[in-house]
């Protein structure tokens, strides 16, 4: 009996060597891929690993952000839609009217259209979508039209009148909103409990099948007037754990990762036979935050020491391997409309130190600056299961070190990060902390309006100011931007906010990622990036007509 | 003491221990109940940025507020556990703050995957566990059962995500024989969509075997080979009956005693706790659905799950407790004498 | 019999030298293994045994101060928990049903529990750190094992030997001391083993899913990053995750040598065979 139990375990043995052998090979050798000419712009099936599940794919009940915003609008259309340079388009809407003042929207819309069950799609939609949208007002999409005065139908031409002017209107709801379809959501009450079936659109893809934390059916929508969509059928799987993703890439069972790559995975990916990388910019942000009402960081000497005592070079450098971008010490990304690219972070050790020296923080016994009898020795939050977050705070830790100030990181679950950040997500309820590691989503630089969110002091223009600055001088400039009627003056007034933000650092940008996502090219290679965004969006897989 | 030397008439004083049992299970289903529900709520954070999505900063305070009130968390906590148990008495898990899913819907769709995974994968550990464990207790102290004892060792030592992630390299990518993830791929009907079921479980399953055998290796190994020199054994040895029926008759029945015990123990515990696998291979079991339920704060999700999680240990248990005096008679006799 | 106790003395000495390692090691090398010494993913040189992690720090000085978090966990949680369970299910051995059933209750009530939420309870509201997560590993994993131990003494209980102390009147503590722990104390190795080698799987374990704290130097933390850094879809993975994997593996199977043959050679009803 032990005998033979002894020889199959010896095959055994050997079996598992051996595949670990060619493990190793098959890491190292599958490289040499053919140059394959043929970059397919469509395909019969797709598969797409999604890192979660994304909700029922309805305006209330997707899951906000990329890629759930992104799958939702495969199924639902808006008025306007942005183009992969983030301008624009028409969609719904054929075109758009703006008074001077900025008060007056007119949209002439398609005739052709029609949702997935059939019905015409018609201007009433659109007025009734308005009238849900500002009725249940837990999402997004209700906030601006808080300031709708009046909605008019003429012709199948939609003109919706607001009480105050605003320039970006168009970019940040018309372009946002999804249309609902009335004769579906009439009867909805409860829309944050929306079931899958009111998951119909005038989109270019319909929600065949949905399986929660599993998958996600979509089929083309052939009646589609407005472009040809370019995938027969979408399958979208939730795969939680990256590498397992990545893995079926290479298999060929997933057909585009949507979520990010590492910096260091995307060159050995890219190697690989069929895969190939979307890159681009990635409008969302990582930041050093400080508790700007709690001493000593109301001080606006000791935070400039701190920012010119990190080195944001040497972070891209290092935690994203030089793909990503340089925080610009105004906050808005380089490459975002309307930022002013002749602000620079500078790193100087020696200057921090002399700042510090200036203010009376002289080190102490054990090399920690002591300022007003106690130590600059702080605690650093940061998310613990962000990556690179938790790096760019060891080296923060590190680079402070050597101007005299102790940071220790503490890297806890995201909500308990959050209760002491932003608790409840309203900056009227306080704050508990020193320093954390912090960070904007791309959405954020879609609107000139966050900026002043950023550091207004009344809560409701400053929804987004967590530090709690208080400083007289942003506060003038970002009540200025709110005033502003024309789009051009609007973004004057956010070009001299982020002058402002550089000299009064209330927090410290540290840098932007570089987007890079992989996928088949040899299944499929129609992706557009969206400039902040990434490859997954109505324009990689429609293809407009005309 | 008194037990031992009280002589009640036999029937009743077991109809009073299963009473006296059944009692223990109710107050610690009760104070399990309470956990459930207290818990979620215990957490830091809240279930806003599920409920009002990532953007749940660009919503003023009112809407904000109106979001909480429509859940009911509002209100003070002991009404809310009133609502929670008066729902419960009618089976209603209430719903999901992400998407608004019956959570009884969503434990249903997950807990037969779980089931399938972890019932497939206990049962061949306990088999092989058992049969390897035999095998070394029986050889305990020779060259082969070291061998075997070394080896099993070995496979129970390594992390399950780590085995998976190698096993997903070696089979999924470079062998290109299984796939990668999930429960099924689309477009199989059938008996073909039955393979495919069958051709997703291979892997998860193989990593929990492989890393779970060793508790019921050891444990089996170990009362075997203490059964082996225990005087009824030496007895029948000793009458000349065949060492094959020694071994089947008077050494394995008193040696499962703790395996079984191991089984319940695993069955229950493994219900939540595939977890790391379930992650590994994004398989939609239970474990993922807590864990995503943790995650976004979804308190009914949350309550359903550690809830269905605390039943199962408990039956189990119980179980375990019930069936004791089936495999060991003289335990029974404990508390008749 | 020579080979089982010579796999013993085997992992006897492995777990020695490895607790050498933790001990003397950290200062043999004289850094604290957070300083950047090489590009970010350098891999493996003459100087740099196993290269270096995405921020330029070595991977071997990684490895070596490692072991103090894994082994530290693994002792203390180990400590704990045997503690617990030896004591619980001992005495559920052999109190009187009332107070054996309380206590077995209280049992299932702990496996009940769900163990993540907890987690991530504790390090918010105790604070980060080793001797914090310990705790908490130790009082959840104590429960299963004392239910064993409760098994072993009933077990230990129908020999007859106890029934024959308990019928001339000896006391709980008398047949606890006297007669049980000779039964229980060969169980207590392998309790103690099984938590040690649970401790360091699981703290791997929560550092691949994201709830371990990813700042604390230890084997899992290395393999978490190993793992968000996609070591296992390079090559890094031979020198990034497959040494502290391996280091893990040693320490459990050591462990799991060392306690069967202590467990073989405290078994009374294994004496003859010497």
């Amino acid at each position: 009996m032990s005998h033979r139990t002894r020889r199959r375990r010896m095959y055994t043995l050997r079996l598992l060597a051996a595949g670990l052998l060619l493990a190793v090979a098959g890491c190292a050798g599958d490289g040499a891929g053919s140059p394959a000419a043929k970059e397919p712009q469509t395909a019969s099936a797709l598969t797409i690993a999604v890192g979660g599940d994304q909700g029922t794919l309805t305006p209330y009940t997707y899951r906000t952000g990329y890629p759930g915003y992104h799958l939702m609008s495969l199924v639902f259309d808006t008025l306007l839609v942005l183009d992969p340079s983030n301008q624009v388009t028409p969609l719904l809407a054929t075109g758009l009217t703006t008074s001077a003042d900025s008060r007056v929207f007119t949209l002439p819309l398609r005739t052709d259209v029609s949702w997935h069950d059939g019905e015409a799609f018609t201007a009433d939609d659109v007025v009734f979508s308005i009238d849900y949208y500002r009725k249940h007002d837990s999402v997004r999409f209700a906030s601006a039209l808080a300031a709708v005065e009046d909605v008019q139908v003429r012709d199948a031409t939609v003109v919706i009148t607001l009480d105050k002017p605003d320039p970006e209107f168009p970019v940040r709801q018309l372009a946002d909103m999804p249309i609902l379809a009335r004769h579906v959501w009439s009867g909805i009450t409860d829309p944050q409990k929306a079931p899958v079936s009111a998951a119909v659109g005038t989109g270019p893809y319909r929600l065949a099948g949905y399986e929660p934390e599993r998958r996600y059916e979509l089929t083309a929508n052939t009646a589609y007037p407005i472009g040809k969509p370019r995938v027969d059928k979408l399958s979208v799987s939730v795969i939680p754990q990256q590498q397992t993703a990545l893995a079926a890439l290479r298999t060929g069972e997933v057909h585009l990762v949507a979520d990010e790559v590492p910096p260091n995975l995307t060159d050995q990916l890219s190697a690989q036979q069929g895969v190939k990388m979307a890159t681009g910019s990635n409008f969302s942000s990582t930041l050093l935050v400080f508790n700007d009402g709690k001493a000593p960081f109301d001080r606006v000497e000791l935070r400039q020491a701190i920012s010119a005592a990190i080195d944001t070079r040497d972070l891209v450098d290092t935690i994203l391997l030089g793909q990503g971008t340089v925080g610009s010490p105004g906050f808005w990304h380089p490459e975002a409309p309307g930022a002013d690219t002749s602000l620079k972070h500078s790193y100087d050790p020696a200057a921090a130190a002399a700042k510090l020296d200036a203010l009376g923080a002289a080190p102490g016994a054990d090399g920690v600056r002591v300022l007003d009898g106690k130590p600059l020795s702080f605690e650093l939050l940061v998310y613990a299961d962000s990556p690179d977050r938790v790096r760019a705070a060891e080296l923060i830790t590190e680079m402070l070190g050597k101007v005299g100030v102790k940071t220790t990181v503490r890297a806890m679950d995201a909500d308990s990060v959050d209760v002491k950040v932003w608790p409840d997500f309203d900056v009227a309820k306080g704050r508990d902390f020193d320093l954390a590691m912090w960070g904007w989503s791309a959405t954020t630089m879609t609107a000139y309006t966050k900026l002043a969110g950023l550091v207004a002091t009344d809560p409701k223009a400053g929804s987004l100011n967590v530090t709690g600055v208080v400083d007289a001088e942003l506060d003038t400039v970002a009540k200025e931007l709110l005033a502003t009627t024309a789009l051009a003056e609007r973004q004057a007034a956010a070009g001299r906010l982020q002058q402002l933000l550089a000299q009064k650092t209330p927090f410290v940008t540290l840098y932007y990622p570089a987007g890079a996502y992989a996928y088949r090219g040899d299944v499929f290679a129609g992706w557009a990036y969206q400039q902040g965004w990434g490859p997954l969006n109505k324009n990689s897989l429609v293809a407009r007509h005309g | 003491m008194t037990v031992a030397s009280r002589p009640a008439p036999a029937r009743i004083g077991l109809a009073r221990a299963a009473l006296g049992r059944a009692g223990g299970y109710v107050a610690v289903f009760a104070v399990a109940l309470t956990i459930t529900f207290l818990l979620p709520r215990a957490l830091p954070g809240g279930p806003l940025r599920t409920l009002g999505g990532g953007e749940v900063g660009d919503l003023d305070p009112a809407a904000r507020a109106k979001v909480v009130a429509a859940y009911g968390l509002d209100q003070p906590l002991h009404v809310q556990f009133g609502r929670y148990l008066r729902d419960l008495i009618r089976l209603d898990l209430g719903e999901s703050f992400n998407g608004g899913r019956p959570v009884v819907e969503a434990i249903r769709e997950a807990l037969p995957w779980t089931l399938l995974l972890v019932g497939t994968s206990v049962l061949l550990t306990a088999a092989v566990g058992v049969l390897l464990g035999v095998i070394a207790g029986l050889r305990r102290g020779r060259g082969k059962g070291n061998l075997l004892l070394a080896g099993v060792l070995l496979f129970d030592a390594a992390p399950a995500f780590w085995v998976g992630m190698l096993c997903i390299l070696f089979f999924g990518v470079h062998l290109g024989v299984l796939p990668t993830f999930g429960v099924t791929t689309a477009g199989h009907t059938g008996l073909a969509a039955v393979g495919d079921v069958a051709s997703h479980l291979v892997l998860p399953v193989g990593v929990l075997v492989a890393t779970g055998i060793g508790q019921f290796f050891l444990v089996t190994r170990f009362s075997v080979a203490s059964a082996l020199h225990a005087p009824h054994v030496e007895h029948a040895h000793a009458r000349g009956i065949p060492h094959r029926r020694v071994v089947a008759r008077h050494l394995l029945r008193p040696a499962l005693l703790p395996v079984h015990t191991q089984l319940m123990m695993e069955l229950g515990w493994l219900v939540g706790g595939a977890l790391v696998v379930e992650t590994v291979f994004a398989y939609p079991g239970l474990g993922r659905l807590t864990f995503d339920a943790i995650q976004g704060r979804d308190y009914p999700t949350m309550q359903g799950t550690f809830l269905t999680l605390t039943v199962t240990v408990l039956v189990m248990n119980a179980l375990a407790d019930l069936t004791y005096p089936l495999l060991d008679p003289r335990i029974r006799a404990r508390g008749r004498s | 019999m020579r080979a089982g106790r010579a796999a013993g003395w085997a992992g006897a000495f492995l777990l020695a030298a490895l607790a050498a390692v933790a001990v003397v090691g950290p200062w043999l090398l004289g850094t604290d293994g957070r300083e950047r010494v090489a590009r970010p993913y350098e891999p493996p040189s003459a100087e740099r045994w196993l290269g270096a992690d995405d921020l330029g720090r070595d991977l071997f000085d990684q490895l070596v101060i490692g072991a103090r978090g894994s082994l530290g966990i693994a002792l203390l949680v180990a400590l704990a928990a045997t503690a617990a369970a030896a004591l619980v299910g001992g005495v559920a051995g052999l109190a009187p049903p009332w107070a054996a059933a309380t206590l077995m209750r209280i049992v299932d009530l702990v496996l009940a529990l769900p163990f993540l939420p907890l987690l991530i309870l504790a390090a918010a509201f105790l604070g980060p750190g080793l001797g914090v997560r310990a705790a908490v590993v130790a009082a959840l994993v104590w429960a299963g094992p004392a239910r064993l131990v409760r098994a072993g003494v009933l077990a230990a209980w129908s020999r007859g030997h106890l029934q024959a102390a308990r019928a001339m009147g000896a006391s709980a503590g008398y047949l606890l001391l006297r007669h049980a722990s000779p039964v229980v104390a060969p169980l207590l190795v392998p309790v103690f083993v099984r938590t040690a080698m649970t401790a360091i799987v699981l703290d791997a374990s929560l550092a691949f899913l994201g709830l371990g704290d990813p700042t604390i130097p230890s084997w899992g933390t290395m393999i978490h990053w190993a793992s968000v850094r996609g070591a296992m879809l390079s090559d890094a993975w031979l020198w990034w995750a497959l040494p502290p994997g391996t280091a893990i593996v040693v320490t459990v199977t050591a462990l799991a040598l060392v306690g069967v043959a202590t467990e073989d050679r405290l078994n009374p009803t294994l004496r003859k065979d010497r």
